[in-house]
């Protein structure tokens, strides 16, 4: 006998919703990364391996062109020895110049500043070499570069450091037969909480209204013609309120853990082929 | 017509004369207006006021002092004007049908029929959830719990410390009830 | 310039975002970014106060990534945090909004990844907006819903039952079945016979 199913089941076609935000039902995607996954990473990955980012700028964040970066930056990586260091540390940079002598020539100098991502990064050393003050850039990537030592590791309260220009020469004179210090494995990164004092104005930013933290008492030492001109000065302090802005310019956790995926990958591969034992992705503060 | 070219004349002459009289021809006789037209200055200026027949009359009478084009308006114009893309209606090939209700909508919506149901009793239940006072230290700090007319009492294990929100009325056969887990 | 990040990053936001920030119209405020920010700070105070609101359209296109930000911070960093509780304090104008956050809203959340929030749109509304010398003022508006999620308020969009609910199914259903019940009775009749 025919026995129709009443109410039979008809799947309606979804409905085609083109506007970009479209609703996602709620509750149903869980939490990607979990604790297994964040276990063998580094916390500070993004201070340590600034590098290793992606771009601020979203329009230039290309994944085909960082791949192939990557790649380049972790073979340079096997086959020299690019200590972790921060603005604040004390590095020491030996690089081969054929018009030298001796072929090598090394710059002691703090770093003062960290910048651009992939193959095309740059740290900038200063000293004060017979009281003249001396800043070199280096690329990071380089490959005239023959060796990179910390001699000090520390930061400071800036992730710029640019306020050494203006501050007398004690606060940027470092000897160039320093010692390196070692720093005890698995300890936090010191930060040296120095406040610089600078040098009478005029100086090259109007560093009494930058929010750099590591200068001591602007305020007083600006002239008045800029105290004057405060007023009509545009303060921008509510910027870092934006929270969208930030996320704008930062990197993702989700890009960490995948570019440092392929970092422990890299190097466990080329320590099976019995190549090398020289460790990439690692952190004297999360050392175990 | 002949003698409608008499009217406007005596119009005319009635319009002007008080504003000669202002300007300070008081004491004299008015002027008569040399006008070539003029058919005869013996005649006596009427005094009884015009009336006009019809309005179109009393236009057709003024429209020498009105405003009108200086120009024709060019054929681009007018058309721009009638026919430009701003006046134009454009077809919406978005329409879709709502499965619930059955009404017609832009495709990237949701049913504002539909919405109009569930804004009603969300704003209800708002209203209930916003009778708090945060100046005397109340706070939103627990979830809620909407409980309808005529529902059983909610087990313990469902309200879980949750702030229970009583409505006056049933539960709509729509909004189905959650399921009582946790 | 900036000072050192004092944590490690957030994961990603799963809401559309665009590269540039949208200018908003600032009633009463001279336009600017901070103006701007200030009407974003309402929109948010708003939607965390009463969970589902409605706006205009792009207004909450641009408030949705925020509040999907804040509860992401009070997930992953929590009330103790000092940057979490400097960005709640500033963008949850009232303060007993905060003890809301960390109390009801970001528990929802502690095993989901984003989105938080859910976005609709309504079809353009005609509002009128004042009658003047009998002359009445309407005005097209595009509005969006905007909501977290868990709230306690009937469910905007229906899930879609798995049965049809089309008349035409209806009838023909219906119509099956009582050709059935048909063939029955008379099987019944013939077998009494």
């Amino acid at each position: 006998m025919f026995r129709p199913a009443a109410r039979e089941v008809v799947r309606i076609p979804s409905r085609f919703f083109s506007c970009k935000s479209e609703p996602v039902r709620a509750a149903t995607s869980k939490k990607q990364a979990t604790k297994e996954e964040i276990a063998g990473l580094i916390p500070a990955f993004p201070e340590i391996y600034p590098d290793f980012l992606q771009s601020p700028v979203w329009n230039r964040r290309n994944a085909l062109k960082e791949e192939l970066e990557r790649q380049d930056m972790l073979e340079r990586r096997m086959n020299i020895d690019i200590p972790e260091f921060y603005v604040g540390s004390i590095v020491a940079v030996t690089s081969s110049d054929k018009n030298l002598g001796s072929k090598d020539h090394r710059f002691v100098g703090i770093c003062i500043r960290r910048e651009k991502e992939g193959l095309l990064h740059q740290f900038t050393l200063r000293n004060t070499i017979e009281n003249i003050g001396v800043e070199v850039l280096y690329d990071l990537y380089n490959p005239t570069i023959k060796k990179i030592e910390t001699l000090k590791l520390e930061k400071r309260l800036d992730s710029d450091l640019g306020y050494l220009v203006d501050a007398l020469p004690e606060y940027s004179t470092f000897d160039f037969h320093m010692e390196p210090q070692a720093h005890p494995a698995g300890t936090p990164i010191p930060v040296n909480e120095l406040k610089v004092k600078l040098k009478n104005p005029p100086w090259t930013r109007r560093w009494e209204i930058s929010s750099c933290r590591g200068i001591e008492d602007t305020w007083t030492q600006a002239t008045p013609w800029y105290k004057r001109k405060l007023h009509k000065t545009l303060v921008n302090d509510y910027e870092k309120y934006d929270l969208i802005a930030n996320y704008r310019t930062s990197s993702t956790k989700e890009h960490e853990i995948y570019v440092q995926a392929q970092m422990q990958k890299f190097e466990k591969e080329r320590h099976a082929a019995g190549l090398t034992r020289r460790r990439i992705l690692k952190s004297a503060a999360s050392y175990k | 017509m002949n003698e409608a070219r008499e009217r406007i004349l005596i119009n005319l002459r009635q319009s002007v004369d008080p504003i000669l009289r202002i300007f300070g021809h008081r004491s004299l006789p008015p002027p008569s207006l040399g006008f070539a037209l003029d058919v005869s200055g013996s005649q006596p200026v009427q005094k009884s006021p015009i009336t006009y027949g019809s309005v179109r009359e009393m236009i057709d009478d003024f429209s020498i002092v009105f405003g009108v084009p200086k120009y024709r308006t060019s054929k681009p114009k007018k058309v721009t004007r009638k026919f430009s893309f701003t006046r134009l209606l454009q077809p919406l090939d978005n329409l879709v049908t709502c499965p619930t209700c059955s009404n017609i909508h832009p495709s990237d919506t949701i049913c504002d029929s539909c919405y109009a149901k569930v804004h009603k009793l969300t704003s209800e239940i708002k209203k209930k959830m916003m009778q708090y006072n945060p100046y005397v230290g109340e706070k939103q700090d627990k979830e809620v719990y909407v409980k309808f007319k005529g529902e059983p009492k909610a087990p313990a294990e469902v309200v879980n410390g949750k702030r229970v929100l009583e409505m006056e009325d049933e539960r709509p056969t729509w909004f189905k009830k959650l399921t009582l887990k946790k | 310039m900036s000072a050192h990040r004092v944590a490690a990053s957030l994961p990603r936001i799963g809401v559309t975002i665009g590269h540039v920030p949208q200018k908003l119209k600032t009633g009463g405020i001279e336009p600017s970014r901070r103006a701007r920010l200030e009407v974003l700070r309402r929109i948010v105070t708003r939607t965390v106060r009463e969970e589902r609101v409605e706006l205009k359209w792009n207004r909450a296109v641009e408030a949705r990534p925020y509040v999907e930000r804040l509860i992401q911070l009070g997930v992953e960093r929590g009330p103790l945090d000092e940057y979490t509780a400097e960005m709640m304090e500033w963008w949850l104008l009232e303060k007993d909004l905060i003890t809301k956050m960390h109390e009801v809203i970001v528990p929802r959340f502690q095993n989901n990844a984003s989105p938080f929030t859910s976005l609709f749109r309504l079809p353009p509304q005609r509002l009128q907006q004042f009658i003047q010398n009998k002359r009445e003022v309407w005005k097209r508006y595009d509005i969006g819903v905007l909501e977290i999620h868990g709230n306690p308020f009937p469910p905007v969009q229906e899930e879609s039952s798995e049965q049809s609910d089309s008349i035409l199914d209806i009838l023909l259903a219906d119509a099956l079945r009582n050709h059935q019940m048909d063939l029955q009775e008379r099987l019944n009749s013939e077998k009494s016979k």
